[in-house]
């Protein structure tokens, strides 16, 4: 091998351990998705092999390279060294599940048509032979004419002798064997290589045969990829291909995929050979279950209940001892510091957005952790399977289980993860109805308000109120998605339906060090990106709370006697003034101008509220009187009427408007992106927004006379 | 005997005969290692249905199952 | 008001805060939309 660094491309079905290999070579973290065409991000790193420093990308899944989706489109236009934001590869590593040989090397047989060095590495051999398959790695190099390397990527079994592999390839002779198209096929395919990719197209060498068939076996280009110039002469040419073909009695959308599956098998024979008779296997046994009729809604319910009841109940001693720290660390601090300007705003602005944003990581962490242990071990994949009926009936698509459970996590990996619905309509309907699921960013506030208000009754032994409020309000979530998205299927025309297709991996005990450093990573995105957010927002806010200046004078003059100094200077504030100014808009749902206030700054995002909460109600703190927000919520009375300003109205009725209004500008500009138009993010916010204060006008209301 | 993926029963072995679905589709069962000529065992049956074919499971709509002919293994 | 050293940084503090909001959710977000313009995915689900 080249003693020149490489650019070496990872390339595979998805559900092959492609993201376990990339992390056993690089040592980088990445993200790894056990659900079928959710790897949408590339990843990149560095190997040394050999005393050499290569490049390593993970390319997104794909089970073929006739793309379908954007995803696997970058992946094949990675490969054939046309896709402007990555190097072209100069190796690629073909990922293929070993316990599904044939399958996987369909993509493989498609990669070395393109004439690249390749190098064929069999993962999950531990699980093959689990299920009593037998492979011969050195038959298989030997029919496919490359390097096949058996491996166990979770085990980290192999890794040497892969590295061994690249090390000892030889590059400049990329020789692999080829299948041998029929003679109809051959005829077709330099039909089109003649009459139209090389006389008409920029198409790269190396990809021509490979765009030939992809060209015969899908009838014609519809997306511009490449800038044909004459698609008339094109089209022509490829209705003149499948003619021949079917002329022949064969149909044009198989006969290439037969002939593969037909070399594969030659390849195969001999070389890989499962042991007695089919037995049933443990994900046989699990699937029974799982995705049984009845057993599986409710097990998929169960599994939803007891992951949101553990991030309430595990996270909070985590919780009270981040609290802590930050009380005493804005007292140290407000003690140390000479009084002035600059400690108030360490100490009200900063330390206190701070403290409200790093309080919700230990939630943040187990929601995560929950949400990649699912993915880990296959189970997405079947909820998708169990909730299709019902999806379908309400106007979604099984595939929208995926987004919509990404959801949980935050709105924006879910829309982009509804690139995977094919069908338009079914799409924009699951982008539109989002939004409704509860994110992480939604979950401080619930927090904050459940710890406050709810009381933490026990309830079936096992249960607490506050754990079922808060599984609650992820149902409330789903609900009114359910129901947004049956009023928008009578809305939106049918169209033609994708129908529900999708591949179900076996079940495995997932990598614990990628779900941990997958977690760790999302803990670090929320601090870095919301948490800088957060903070700003908050030292604003604490200018617009402090100033201007109420005198001692002016308080004593205008003052009610129940009203503090501090609540004088804040409802005298920019901040309070323009609290005030909206206040009438919201009474009616019960929120006064503090909540007000918080409202507008988390329409930036939804976790800002607690950081807005917690500035404001720290604006004019003594020295060393510093308690919680959630004691501060409790304590609040309003100066005007002498009452908490937080009932249990009020907490319900602002869970409520959290739950449905639109209140993340990041997904309305994902929206935008994702769809193309203003039309549809201006769309989601009125009705969201629209839906939330009404929700909440007739929760308060109702609680309130009840 | 040729007859719609649908009306097979769970455990029972096939045969893939003949997709008539729209090419798109087409293409993905393909790629999925789900061709004409290949054996196939229905898993489970519901509405949708899970098909083993090799060592692949795929979950498909019933819909997609209706356009699918098999015969019995 | 007076201006002491606590009140010039607290003021500068503020100053780089709007700044960086400014950046994060005027600037960043305009100039994004000008790059991505030319690809986005229509209703037919096919990236143009």
């Amino acid at each position: 091998m080249s003693s020149e660094p490489l650019t070496i491309a990872l390339v595979g079905n998805p559900n092959t351990g492609k993201s376990t290999i990339f992390n056993a070579l690089t040592g980088l973290r990445q993200k790894i998705a056990n659900y079928p065409g959710i790897t949408v991000e590339r990843k990149a790193g560095t190997t040394i092999i050999g005393g050499v420093l290569h490049k390593i990308i993970d390319l997104p899944g794909a089970y073929s390279l006739n793309y379908k989706k954007l995803d696997e489109r970058i992946a094949y236009e990675t490969l054939i060294g046309s896709y402007e934001h990555e190097e072209v590869p100069d190796l690629v590593l073909v990922i293929a599940d070993a316990s599904n040989l044939d399958r996987n090397l369909y993509l493989a047989t498609q990669v070395m048509d393109l004439n690249m060095p390749v190098v064929l590495v069999l993962n999950m051999m531990d699980i093959a032979e689990q299920n009593g398959i037998t492979i011969n790695a050195e038959k298989i190099s030997k029919a496919l004419g490359i390097p096949v390397v058996p491996i166990s990527a979770k085990n980290k079994e192999g890794i040497e002798t892969l590295k061994k592999a690249i090390q000892d390839l030889d590059l400049t002779k990329p020789d692999p064997l080829k299948w041998v198209p029929s003679k109809a096929l051959n005829k077709a395919i330099e039909t089109v290589l003649d009459e139209w990719i090389e006389p008409y197209t920029q198409v790269p060498e190396r990809a021509r045969y490979i765009e030939a068939l992809r060209l015969i076996s899908e009838g014609e280009f519809n997306d511009p990829f490449y800038k044909f110039e004459q698609p008339g002469v094109g089209k022509k040419a490829i209705a003149k291909a499948r003619k021949n073909i079917e002329d022949e009695g064969a149909n044009p959308v198989a006969l290439e995929v037969l002939q593969r599956y037909n070399f594969i098998s030659d390849c195969t024979s001999g070389a890989s050979s499962q042991n007695g008779q089919q037995k049933r296997t443990l994900t046989d046994k699990i699937d029974a279950v799982v995705t049984h009729k009845v057993a599986g809604p409710a097990i998929f319910a169960l599994i939803l209940l007891f992951m949101f009841q553990a991030i309430f109940s595990w996270a909070t001693p985590f919780m009270d001892m981040i609290d802590l720290f930050f009380v005493e660390g804005g007292n140290w601090i407000a003690n140390t510091l000479p009084p002035g300007m600059l400690n108030d705003l360490l100490v009200e602005g900063v330390i206190a957005g701070l403290g409200g944003v790093v309080i919700f990581i230990p939630q943040i962490l187990f929601l995560f952790f929950f949400i990649y242990i699912l993915e880990g071990t296959g189970y997405m994949a079947r909820a998708a399977f169990v909730m299709d009926g019902f999806m379908t009936k309400v106007g979604l698509h099984g595939r929208s289980v995926v987004p919509l459970m990404s959801g949980f996590a935050c709105a924006i990996p879910g829309i982009m993860a509804a690139r995977t619905i094919e069908n338009w309509r079914d799409r924009i309907i699951t982008i539109m109805v989002l939004p409704f699921m509860a994110c992480s960013a939604r979950l401080p506030v619930y927090a904050l308000l459940i710890a406050a208000f709810i009381p933490a009754t026990t309830v079936l032994g096992v249960f607490t109120l506050q754990g079922i409020t808060f599984f609650g309000l992820y149902i409330f979530g789903i609900v009114m998605a359910v129901a947004a998205a049956a009023v928008m299927k009578k809305i939106f025309p049918t169209g033609q339906q994708t129908p529900f297709i999708m591949e179900l991996p076996s079940y495995k005990i997932p990598t614990w060090a990628v779900v941990f450093q997958n977690t760790a990573e999302r803990g670090k995105v929320f601090v870095t990106e919301a948490g800088k957010i957060i903070v700003a927002i908050s030292i604003v806010l604490w200018f617009l709370a402090s100033f201007p200046k109420a005198g001692t004078e002016q308080y004593e003059a205008e003052a009610s006697s129940t009203e503090t100094i501090e609540s004088f200077q804040l409802r005298h504030s920019f901040a309070g003034k323009f609290g005030k100014l909206i206040e009438p808009a919201i009474e009616p749902i019960g929120f006064d101008w503090k909540i007000g206030i918080s409202l507008l700054t988390s329409f930036a995002a939804r976790e800002v509220m607690v950081g807005t909460l917690n500035t404001i109600y720290s604006i004019g703190e003594e020295d060393g009187d510093h308690v919680t927000l959630k004691e501060k919520l409790i304590n609040d009375i309003n100066p005007e009427t002498g009452k908490p300003v937080y009932s249990i109205a009020t907490a319900i009725s602002l869970m409520i408007f959290f739950a449905l209004a639109m209140q993340c500008m990041s997904t309305i500009a994902i929206v935008k992106r994702e769809t193309n138009s203003w039309k549809w993010p201006v769309a989601m916010f009125s009705y969201m927004t629209a839906l939330a204060y009404i929700c909440s006008f007739i929760a308060f209301q109702l609680i309130s006379s009840w | 005997m040729m007859h719609p993926l649908n009306t097979s029963k769970e455990g029972e072995n096939i045969v893939v005969r003949c997709l008539n679905c729209n090419c798109d589709d087409t293409g993905r069962l393909n790629e999925l290692g789900c061709v004409e000529g290949a054996n196939g065992r229905i898993l489970s049956k519901q509405k949708n249905i899970i098909l083993q074919v090799g060592e692949t499971r795929l979950a498909i709509a019933e819909d997609l199952a209706k356009s699918i002919l098999v015969s019995p293994a | 008001m007076e201006l002491d050293l606590q009140t010039i940084v607290a003021f500068g503090i503020l100053l780089v805060v709007v700044a960086y909001l400014a950046n994060r959710f005027v600037i960043k977000p305009f100039r994004k939309s000008k790059v991505e313009q030319g690809h986005h995915c229509g209703p037919d689900c096919k990236c143009m």
